[in-house]
């Protein structure tokens, strides 16, 4: 009798409870309609301080339409300074670069979360230098210049394919991270050679890489 | 969640090293096709040796029985002399020479890479004693290995 009584109690009790519970479940939090946010890259500043051979310190401002649609400028500033394995020619650029693009949520909940799939334009316009402690010497003419190719002119336009997570750590604090496969669609480098680095773009070995970035943001 | 971004950020950073990708093809030479008068291929059977004017430098030694050659390229001179020496079976020699203008560019492919020097063709002369005449395939002198020079011999 009396564990029955218990069990009624406890059934009262818990109700509200529930039902309130319910009611949450069936009033989804609305998105804000507008939102603006500002952020930074964080894997460029810490290949810059571990002494990486290239490095791009990077900044974005975003805006935010029903937690749905990001358009989003990103610019930062690129930099190699990278010498040859056994070789010891040299290869240095230090140029900013500038994305445009627009991510797009596909997450159905508002709780912070967001799984993002996106696109940017990239591009970028740079001075690059290739230069060499030794002569480049020629072995039957006997002849031999010194290797100081500076200021060779080179730019590139690029697009990426962004898919990332981010979620909200507190109130107006996030953090998130996005992987990149870009591909280049024009490039206008010197006559003496393509550069090793394109500001934005990355090791410019071919026509596509990866990339990717570990944001923090911040809801303004 | 905040673990999973911690991890790809971990990932991202291994992501950041690089391999080396040197052309495997990165001969440059210029290429030399021995024809008849007529255009066809020709296989020399004097022995040839190519030296450089002015150097005495051997930049081919005593090629026999083929039916092209591949000759080195100056990398600052705005042209290469070249003087042909054909010695027959019987021991006699004759020789042509061969002036090659060009432009030369130095070409970079990643700082692990040796720095190689491109060329363009830009004009050749020839003197005439087993030479009939020279051809211009191809002017640019690179990685691809291609025919750049046709010498149309006099006698087959």
């Amino acid at each position: 009798m009396v564990l029955r009584i218990f069990r009624y109690a406890l059934l009262l009790i818990s109700l509200p409870i529930a039902l309130q519970a319910q009611t949450v479940k069936e009033e989804p939090k609305k998105p804000r309609f507008f939102g603006i946010a500002v952020g930074a890259d964080l894997v460029g500043a810490t290949m810059k301080v571990t002494g990486c051979d290239w490095s791009q310190m990077e900044v974005f401002g975003r805006l935010a339409f029903r937690d749905k649609f990001f358009p989003i400028f990103e610019m930062g500033l690129g930099e190699a300074d990278h010498e040859g394995r056994e070789l010891d020619n040299r290869f240095h650029t230090r140029a900013p670069y500038f994305r445009i693009g627009c991510d797009y949520n596909m997450s159905k909940n508002h709780n912070g979360n967001r799984f993002l799939l996106g696109l940017r334009y990239g591009f970028s316009a740079f001075n690059y230098d290739i230069t060499s402690p030794s002569a480049l010497s020629d072995p039957y003419w006997g002849t031999s210049m010194p290797v100081d190719y500076t200021g060779l002119h080179g730019r590139a336009q690029w697009v990426e394919a962004v898919i990332g997570l981010e979620t909200r750590l507190w109130t107006i604090v996030r953090m998130g991270w996005d992987m990149r496969f870009k591909f280049r669609i024009s490039q206008h480098t010197d006559a003496i050679g393509a550069p090793w680095y394109v500001p934005g773009y990355g090791k410019n070995a071919s026509g596509s890489t990866w990339g990717g970035t570990f944001k923090l943001i911040f809801d303004i | 969640m905040r673990r999973s971004l911690l991890y790809i950020a971990i990932l991202l950073l291994l992501a950041a090293c690089d391999n080396i990708s040197c052309p495997l093809n990165n001969t440059v030479e210029c290429k030399y096709k021995f024809c008849t008068i007529s255009g066809e291929s020709f296989t020399l059977g004097d022995t040839l040796t190519v030296t450089i004017a002015g150097r005495d430098s051997v930049i081919l030694n005593r090629l026999v029985n083929k039916n092209s050659m591949s000759l080195p390229v100056s990398y600052y001179a705005p042209a290469d002399t070249l003087v042909l020496t054909f010695t027959d079976t019987q021991g006699d020699q004759a020789q042509d020479t061969i002036w090659m203008e060009k432009t030369s560019t130095p070409h970079f492919d990643d700082p692990s890479c040796p720095i190689h020097v491109w060329h363009t063709i830009t004009d050749v002369r020839y003197t005439r004693n087993l030479i009939d005449s020279l051809v211009i395939l191809n002017t640019a002198i690179n990685y691809d290995g291609l025919e750049n020079i046709q010498i149309r011999f006099i006698a087959d």
